[in-house]
């Protein structure tokens, strides 16, 4: 499926946009993303795509079907182009339950494709939260529920609008996990937009760079996004809390590198390179630091294999191909990540 | 007194539901579509609450009347509009008209457009957007236009007086009955009834129009 897109769209006061990308989900992997500052026409670029902004001049196709031509010709309304748009903060219906919002995409559902309902709940783990009203949900249910509701609309295409960046950092791993569950499992091809490099780098394998407005490059992630600090690898950022004898992360004693132990909560960065997974509780070894958990995803991140691992907190570890295979890693299965005192940096 | 109060409740129904469906309809539209002309047809809309009574219900019987651009016609049909109940109906309608079709537009402007276009990305027609999530979330609103336009009905008094006349039992609501009863040579005895059974109304009105205001969508 290749997104092609071109928008000229003047807003109020002196931004506007003027930009083009093409994009092919079949090639370049089910995810891309738009990556650029606040600011730089990303969400407005996907409610064009949605259909729910008309551009002054667009040409949009997708699938080779055509959603607007330069002449404003063929403007197709959104419920035709069957585009699954999640605006920020998952903008549920505020009258209607969780299951209501579901229902009222699964009601709308165009064409047979489209996934059922429990398992699109059992996927995004819903069930627990169906009879809820949408104003006591967390920001990572909602970001659940609102990608729920489009899934099951029976979309060709996700536009994800910062899917997770209202979310703390403990959430965000874990909800990008769901953002790639969906795409797998209901094979739906996603275009996201986020200002978060490690967002980009975690989900997608093409992106396309945006600039106040214009399209300034585009091209494989780790290209656009340029060498990653530290290798290519990310920092996790992980809470610590004082306990009687050190630091505890998530309720184990961990030891940081330095002299600097710090005696209330506090931050500290772990690089993804700097974590090993072990199938069973490792014993004699230098490390000082192994905590229990389960893998929560699995990416492709350049070369190496991004493991994300729920061990209280989201810790993310690089792996390569070969040891993700050797250890049979896959969602669910239950590891040790163990890591170097010298890794774990305090940072405040 | 008493059929003077039920066609006060009846004619205020009636002109409520007349007036009602235009006011969320042209509430929608000024909250949600710009075109040339907006400011003046939104003066235009909102004249019968600023213009004196009186000269709405002329303007009425300009229209309406016998001999009026529509009137005529519809006297010919067989179905005369002014000094009847229906032409009652038709003053207090045009009277409770601004004030329903002012609170719908707030109510409108209050709603997410992104909620409808995700209704719209969702698949649902802009007919089904409207009902399933712009209407129900703008619903204390509008119920709170309904009650304004209903109890403008019950006060209406001088382009009813004009354009429909102080009929008892056909057009004599209990404005009308208070007036006639202060112009009555034997004293007011019986404009107390009337007048108070007026300020019951207006207060339970009241209080009723801020409650949903306050409650929003349900």
């Amino acid at each position: 499926m290749i997104l092609d897109v071109s928008v000229r769209h003047p807003f109020s006061g002196s931004f506007s946009l003027d930009l083009g990308f093409v994009l092919d989900f079949g090639r370049d992997g089910p995810v891309a993303a738009l990556f650029g500052p606040t600011g730089s026409g990303k969400s407005a670029t996907l409610a064009a795509i949605a259909g729910v902004l008309r551009p002054r001049r667009a040409r949009i196709l997708f699938g080779g079907e055509p959603f607007v031509d330069w002449q404003g010709n063929d403007w197709s309304p959104p419920p035709r182009r069957r585009v699954g748009w999640v605006p920020q903060d998952g903008l549920l219906f505020p009258h209607m339950t969780v299951e209501e919002n579901l229902r009222f995409g699964e009601a709308r559902a165009r064409g047979a494709a489209a996934p059922g309902f429990a398992e699109v709940a059992r996927v995004l783990e819903l069930e627990p939260l169906l009879a809820r009203g949408t104003a006591a949900l967390s920001g990572g249910e909602r970001q659940r529920v609102a990608l729920g509701r489009a899934v099951l609309s029976g979309p060709r295409l996700l536009l994800l609008d910062e899917p997770v960046s209202a979310l703390d950092d403990a959430s965000r791993f874990r909800a990008l996990g769901f953002v790639e569950r969906v795409v797998g499992e209901f094979s739906v091809p996603a275009l996201f937009v986020s200002h978060q490099r490690t967002e980009v780098l975690r989900l997608a394998r093409r992106v396309v760079r945006l600039e106040a407005g214009k399209s300034v490059e585009e091209g494989p992630a780790a290209e656009v996004l340029g060498p990653a600090p530290a290798a290519g690898s990310v920092d996790n950022l992980l809470r610590l809390e004082p306990g009687p004898a050190g630091p505890t992360l998530s309720g184990r004693a961990v030891s940081v590198a330095g002299d600097a132990v710090p005696d209330r909560p506090a931050w500290a960065r772990l690089p993804s390179a700097a974590v090993l997974l072990a199938r069973h509780r490792p014993g004699d070894l230098s490390a000082r630091n192994a905590l229990p958990g389960r893998v929560l995803s699995i990416a492709e991140a350049g070369p190496a294999v991004r493991v994300a691992v729920d061990a209280g907190q989201a810790i993310v570890a690089d792996l390569t191909p070969a040891s993700v295979r050797d250890l049979a890693l896959a969602p669910g299965a239950e590891v040790w990540c163990v890591f170097k005192a010298q890794a774990l940096e305090v940072i405040g | 007194m008493t059929s003077a109060l039920l066609l006060s409740l009846v004619v205020g129904a009636l002109a409520t539901l007349l007036a009602l469906p235009p006011a969320v309809a042209a509430g929608w539209l000024f909250a949600r579509r710009s075109f040339p002309g907006k400011a003046l047809a939104e003066t235009a809309l909102l004249l019968p609450l600023v213009l004196p009574p009186v000269v709405t219900g002329w303007g009425l019987l300009l229209v309406f009347g016998r001999r009026g651009l529509l009137g005529s016609t519809l006297a010919d049909a067989g179905v005369p509009i002014a000094f009847t109940a229906a032409g009652a109906v038709v003053a207090c309608a045009v009277m409770g008209f601004p004030l329903a079709f002012r609170a719908c537009r707030v109510a409108f402007e209050q709603v997410d457009p992104r909620l409808e276009g995700v209704a719209r990305t969702l698949g649902a027609s802009k007919s089904r957007t409207f009902l399933a999530i712009t209407l129900p979330l703008a619903k204390g609103g509008v119920v709170a236009a309904a009650v304004l336009a209903f109890a403008r009905c019950l006060g209406e008094f001088g382009a009813t007086m004009v354009f429909a006349g102080n009929v008892p039992g056909e057009t004599q609501t209990l404005p009308l009955l208070v007036y006639t009863g202060l112009q009555a040579a034997e004293g007011l005895d019986a404009v107390w009834a009337p007048a108070l059974a007026s300020v019951g109304l207006a207060f339970l009105l009241l209080a009723a129009g801020e409650r949903a205001l306050r409650r929003g969508p349900a």
